[in-house]
C-alpha cells in the first residue's frame, strides 16, 4: 500500500484483478427492504417525488417475475447483496483530493493519463457515488451539463423531474425496477440546442466492495441539433463471491440531434450484468449504441432505440467475448414508429473456451408506416468445440411499406485462413489473432483510438494460449 | 409399466394446461384469445373415435400413375386403393388402431411417439397422441424405389351442434434401407364453418427414413377459412438418407405447426420447404426445427410467406447443432411478403450451435412487392389486380421446387383458388 510506483496499469496485472480495502464511510446491511430504500433516499436528501417513485419500484421489482428466457441468472441471491455504500464524504473537485485508495486504483487504470489527453470530462465512480466530477471551461460556457445525477436532481430538478424514468419506466422489467428503487451514482448530461461537444465524455465505473451491486443510473438529453459522444467503461476487481451490476441508462434525441453512447464492460468473471439501456430518437434524430461485452460472468444488455420521428435513425453495433464460464446475452432492439426511418444492427461475436455467445435482437416496425427499413447482420465464431453460439432475431413487422433484413452466419477460423498465414511465417496462435482482430474490425474502426487500442489488447488478452 | 401410447399421452393431457404466451413458442399464438372461451376444452371433451377396419372399406377408382390413394375422414380411413403393381414391390399400407394391443402397435412408430412424448411436448402434441383413432403406417420393402406416389386425402365434413368436428389424423412413414417413396398429404374441405362449431384438425406425421432411402412428403393444407389447424412432424433421418419436404398452408383461421427434422445419422440431409397464406382474419404459425445430431449432415429451410391485410404470421426457425455434430451444414431462409397495409408478419429465425466445426447462416426478409415489378407487368398489358396476384404466385412458386411434377398441379391448383 506504502508503494508510491504503482505499476503502470498493465492489462496483464489487470487480469488477476486487484482491490483496495474498503473506506465506504456510509453502508446500510446486507439486503433489500423499504428502510433501505429510505436511507439511500434520505442519505441524498431527494425530493418527495424520487422517494415515491422508488417505492413504486421497489413494489414492482417484487411482483415482476425473473426472466423466464436468457442467461442463466437464477442463483442471484438478492438477499446478499449491499445495495447502497457512500464511499466519500462529498464530491471532490480536484483529483488530488481523493482518497489515496481510491487515487491508486485509478491510477491503475490510467484514468488520469485518459483525462489530460482526450478526455474533456471524467465523472469517476467509486462504489455508488460519484467521487469525482470534472469538467473542462469550454463544456460549461456552451452551456452543456456533466453532473452526477444526485446533483442534478439539486441542481435542475426541473429536467430531472421531466426525463427521469420516461424512457424506462419504474416497472419495465424486474431489473429496471430494482435500479430504480436503490439508484445511486451514474451520469447526467444535457447539451442545449445546437451544440456539438467534439471530446468525447467519459466516465468510470468501479465496484470494489465485496457483494456490491451498483446500480447507476445515466440520464443523456440530447438537444435540437445537438451532437455528444459519451463513453462508459466498466472495470472491476476479482472477487470470489458474486456481484450485481444493475445499471439504467436513458437517451433522449430530440430533432435532428446526434447522441453516441459507447461501453466496453470488462467486469471481473463474476460478475451478473444486467443493463437496461434504451434512447428515444425524435425527428431526424440519430442513435448509435456501440456496445462490447468481454467480462461479466452474465450479461444480459440489448440497447434500443425506439425511432419516435420522421428520418431518424439507429445503429446498434455489439461485439460480444464469450470465455470460459461466461454466457454473454447481448443483442439489440430497434423499434421503428414513425415513417421514413432506418436502423442498422451488426452484431459480432467470438466464443470460446466452453463459453456462451448469444445474440438476441428484436426489430419492430409499427402498423401504418412508410418506406421503414432495417438491416441486421450477425456473424459468430466459434474457437473451439466446446463453446457456445445462439442468435435469437425477432422481427415483427406490421406495416406493409418496409424492407426487414436479417442474417446470420456462424462459423470457426477455417482452415484455409490458417494455412494461408501459417505458410507465411506466423505461428498458429498469431495468424488466430489477426483472425479474430480482422473479424472484429470494421466494428472496433467505430471506437475512438484509444478505445479501439484497449479493446484490441483485452482480446489480445483473452485469445493468449489459444491454439485456433 | 409399458403402458400405451394413448394412456401415456392422455396422463400427459392432465398434467399440462393449455399452452399460453408464457411459452416462448406460443407468445405471439395467443389461444385464449385467437379461439372462442372453452372452446378448446370442449372439443377434447368429445368421445374418441372408434376404429374400422380398413381391408371393410370400399375402394375408389386409383388414377393412373399412383401407387396408392387413401381417403380418410376423422382422421379414419374410409376409403382406399393400392395398385397392384406397387403391393408387390413391396408397398404396404397398414391401419394401427389406437387401441391395439402394444404387441401390434409396430415398434417405429411407438418410439415416435415416446419422442414427441418425451421431448418439449405441450398439451396440444398430447392431445394428438391421446385422441388419434388411429394411424396410416406406410411402409416399404428394403431397396425398393417406388417413384409412383401415395396419396392420402383427409376430408374434412364440417360438423353441427350436435357432432362438432374433431379430427386427429396421423400418418407414420417407414422406409428401410435404400427404399424412396414419394407422398402426398392433402387436407381439404369444411369451407364454411358456423362460429359455434369449429372445427380443429390435430395432425401428427412421423417417419423414419433408413440408410440411403429417400422420403420425398409434399403437404398440402388447403382447407377452410374456419378450420383451426395444429400439426406436428417428427421426421428423423438415418445415414446417409435424404428428406424432401414441401409443406403448404393455404387454409385455416388458426394454424400452428412444428416439424422437427432430426438429422440422427452421418451424412444425412434434409432440405424443407413451405409456403404459407395468411388471409384476412387469419393467424399463421409456423414453425421448423432442424436438429443436427450427427457430423456431416446438412439441412436447408425455405419458406415463404405472403400475408394480406388483416393477416398475420409468425414463422419460428431453429437450426440446432449438437456437440456431436462436427461438419453441419445448415441453412435457413424466411422470406415474407407484406401484400398491404394492416398485415403483420413476425419472423424469428434462431441457431443453437454446440460446437465449432458449422457452417450455419440464416437469412430472413420481409419486405412488399417490387413497384417497378409491378409496373413492368402493368406496362404489359396487365391490370394491377393480375400484376400483384402474378408476383405474389411468382414469390410463392419458388417453395414448392421440391414438389414432384406429377404433384404440383394440387399445389397450384390451391394456390390458383386462393389468388
Amino acid at each position: 500500500m506504502s508503494d508510491k510506483q504503482a505499476p503502470v496499469s498493465g492489462l496483464a496485472d489487470y487480469k488477476y484483478g486487484f482491490s483496495y480495502p474498503d473506506q465506504s464511510v456510509y453502508k446500510p446491511g446486507k439486503g433489500l427492504s423499504e428502510e433501505v430504500v429510505r436511507a439511500i433516499s434520505a442519505q441524498k436528501r431527494e425530493p418527495e417525488w424520487m422517494l415515491e417513485t422508488r417505492l413504486r419500484a421497489l413494489r414492482a421489482f417484487y411482483r415482476k417475475p425473473m426472466p423466464n428466457w436468457g442467461a442463466g441468472i437464477g442463483d442471484i441471491d438478492f438477499d446478499d447483496i449491499y445495495y447502497y455504500a457512500k464511499p466519500t464524504e462529498s464530491v471532490v473537485k480536484n483529483w488530488e483530493d481523493l482518497p489515496e485508495d481510491i487515487l491508486k486504483t485509478y491510477d491503475r487504470l490510467g484514468l488520469p493519463e485518459a483525462e489530460k489527453k482526450f478526455l474533456a470530462g471524467v465523472g469517476a465512480q467509486y462504489d455508488s457515488e460519484v467521487v469525482y466530477h470534472s469538467i473542462q471551461e469550454d463544456l460549461k460556457s456552451q452551456g452543456v451539463l456533466f453532473l452526477s445525477p444526485e446533483q442534478a436532481l439539486e441542481e435542475h430538478p426541473d429536467i430531472v423531474k421531466k426525463y427521469f424514468g420516461t424512457i424506462i419506466p419504474f416497472n419495465d422489467n424486474k431489473f429496471a425496477a430494482l435500479n430504480t428503487a436503490v439508484w445511486s451514482g451514474g451520469s447526467f448530461i444535457y447539451v442545449p440546442p445546437n451544440i456539438k461537444v467534439e471530446i468525447p465524455l467519459q466516465a468510470y465505473f468501479r465496484i470494489n466492495s465485496e457483494n456490491f451491486g451498483q446500480f447507476e443510473r445515466t440520464l443523456i438529453i440530447v438537444d435540437e441539433n445537438s451532437f455528444v459522444h459519451y463513453i462508459e467503461g466498466c472495470t472491476a476487481p476479482v472477487y470470489t463471491t458474486d456481484s450485481l451490476h444493475s445499471a439504467v441508462v436513458e437517451i433522449v434525441a430530440e430533432k435532428g440531434a446526434r447522441v453516441r453512447y459507447s461501453t466496453i464492460q470488462n467486469w471481473s468473471g463474476d460478475i451478473y450484468n444486467l443493463v437496461t439501456k434504451r434512447a428515444v430518437a425524435k425527428e431526424n434524430a440519430t442513435v448509435e449504441w456501440v456496445d462490447g461485452n468481454i467480462g461479466s460472468k452474465r450479461t444480459m444488455k440489448y440497447p434500443a432505440v425506439w425511432l419516435m420521428g420522421e428520418g431518424a435513425h439507429g445503429e446498434v453495433l455489439s461485439i460480444a467475448f464469450g470465455g470460459k464460464d461466461q454466457e454473454q446475452d447481448t443483442g439489440g432492439k430497434i423499434v421503428h414508429n414513425a415513417s421514413n426511418t432506418s436502423s442498422i444492427i451488426t452484431s459480432k461475436s467470438i466464443s470460446k473456451d466452453g463459453g456462451t455467445a448469444t445474440y438476441r435482437g428484436l426489430i419492430k416496425v409499427a402498423e401504418g408506416l412508410h418506406n421503414v427499413k432495417s438491416h441486421v447482420v450477425c456473424d459468430a465464431l466459434i474457437l473451439d468445440e466446446k463453446s457456445i453460439s445462439k442468435t435469437f432475431p425477432y422481427m415483427e413487422v406490421e406495416s406493409d411499406d418496409v424492407s426487414v433484413e436479417h442474417e446470420a452466419r456462424v462459423s470457426r477460423i477455417s482452415e484455409d485462413q490458417l494455412f494461408y498465414l501459417t505458410a507465411r511465417g506466423l505461428s498458429e496462435e498469431e495468424a488466430s489473432m489477426m483472425i479474430v482482430n480482422g473479424f472484429l474490425d470494421p466494428l472496433v474502426k467505430q471506437l475512438p483510438m484509444e478505445y479501439a487500442v484497449e479493446l484490441n489488447r483485452l482480446i489480445e488478452l483473452e485469445m493468449e494460449g489459444s491454439v485456433g | 409399466m409399458n403402458r400405451s401410447v394413448p394412456q401415456m399421452a392422455a396422463d400427459l393431457f392432465e398434467k399440462l394446461s393449455w399452452p399460453d404466451t408464457t411459452e416462448e413458442e406460443w407468445r405471439r399464438t395467443d389461444l385464449s384469445r385467437l379461439l372462442p372461451k372453452g372452446m378448446l376444452d370442449k372439443t377434447a371433451d368429445l368421445p374418441i373415435l372408434g376404429t374400422g377396419d380398413i381391408n371393410e372399406r370400399p375402394a375408389p377408382l386409383l388414377p393412373e400413375n399412383y401407387a396408392a390413394r387413401v381417403i380418410t375422414e376423422r382422421g379414419i380411413p374410409v376409403a382406399m386403393a393400392l395398385s397392384e403393381e406397387a403391393v408387390k414391390k413391396g408397398l404396404s399400407i397398414q391401419w394401427v388402431s389406437q387401441d391395439s394391443s402394444p404387441e401390434d402397435f409396430p415398434t417405429d412408430l411407438e418410439r415416435s411417439a415416446n419422442a414427441e412424448l418425451n421431448t418439449e411436448t405441450d398439451r396440444i402434441t398430447a392431445w394428438h397422441w391421446r385422441s388419434f383413432p388411429g394411424a396410416l403406417h406406410i411402409s416399404l420393402s428394403e431397396s425398393v424405389r417406388l417413384k409412383e406416389p401415395v396419396i392420402i386425402e383427409e376430408k374434412l365434413i364440417a360438423g353441427d351442434e350436435q357432432s362438432p368436428l374433431f379430427s386427429a389424423p396421423h400418418l407414420h412413414i417407414a422406409l428401410p434401407g435404400s427404399g424412396e417413396l414419394n407422398l402426398l398429404w392433402c387436407f381439404y374441405g369444411a369451407p364454411e364453418v358456423q362460429e359455434s362449431v369449429i372445427p380443429v384438425v390435430n395432425a401428427g406425421l412421423t417417419a423414419s427414413i433408413g440408410e440411403n432411402s429417400l422420403l420425398n412428403i409434399a403437404l398440402n393444407q388447403n382447407l377452410g377459412n374456419g378450420v383451426v389447424f395444429f400439426l406436428h412432424d417428427h421426421l428423423l433421418l438415418e445415414r446417409d438418407s435424404r428428406l424432401e419436404f414441401t409443406e403448404a398452408h393455404f387454409g385455416g383461421r388458426l394454424v400452428k405447426t412444428r416439424g422437427r427434422v432430426i438429422l440422427s445419422g452421418k451424412g444425412s440431409e434434409a432440405r424443407i420447404n413451405g409456403l404459407y397464406l395468411a388471409e384476412e382474419d387469419s393467424h399463421k404459425d409456423i414453425g421448423t426445427i432442424q436438429n443436427h445430431l450427427s457430423p456431416g449432415a446438412s439441412s436447408t429451410a425455405l419458406y415463404k410467406g405472403a400475408i394480406h391485410p388483416g393477416g398475420r404470421s409468425v414463422y419460428h426457425g431453429l437450426i440446432e447443432v449438437s456437440p456431436e455434430a462436427q461438419g453441419t451444414d445448415a441453412y435457413l431462409t424466411n422470406r415474407n411478403l407484406v401484400l398491404g397495409e394492416g398485415a403483420r408478419a413476425d419472423s424469428i429465425p434462431q441457431l443453437n450451435i454446440l460446437t465449432d466445426d458449422v457452417k450455419c447462416s440464416h437469412g430472413s426478409t420481409t419486405g412488399k412487392m417490387d413497384p417497378s415489378h409491378l409496373f413492368y407487368l402493368e406496362s404489359r398489358g396487365f391490370s394491377p389486380v393480375e400484376a400483384k396476384k402474378e408476383l405474389t404466385r411468382g414469390f410463392l412458386t419458388e417453395a414448392m421446387n421440391l414438389v414432384p411434377d406429377t404433384l404440383a398441379d394440387v399445389f397450384t391448383d390451391s394456390l390458383d383458388g386462393k389468388l
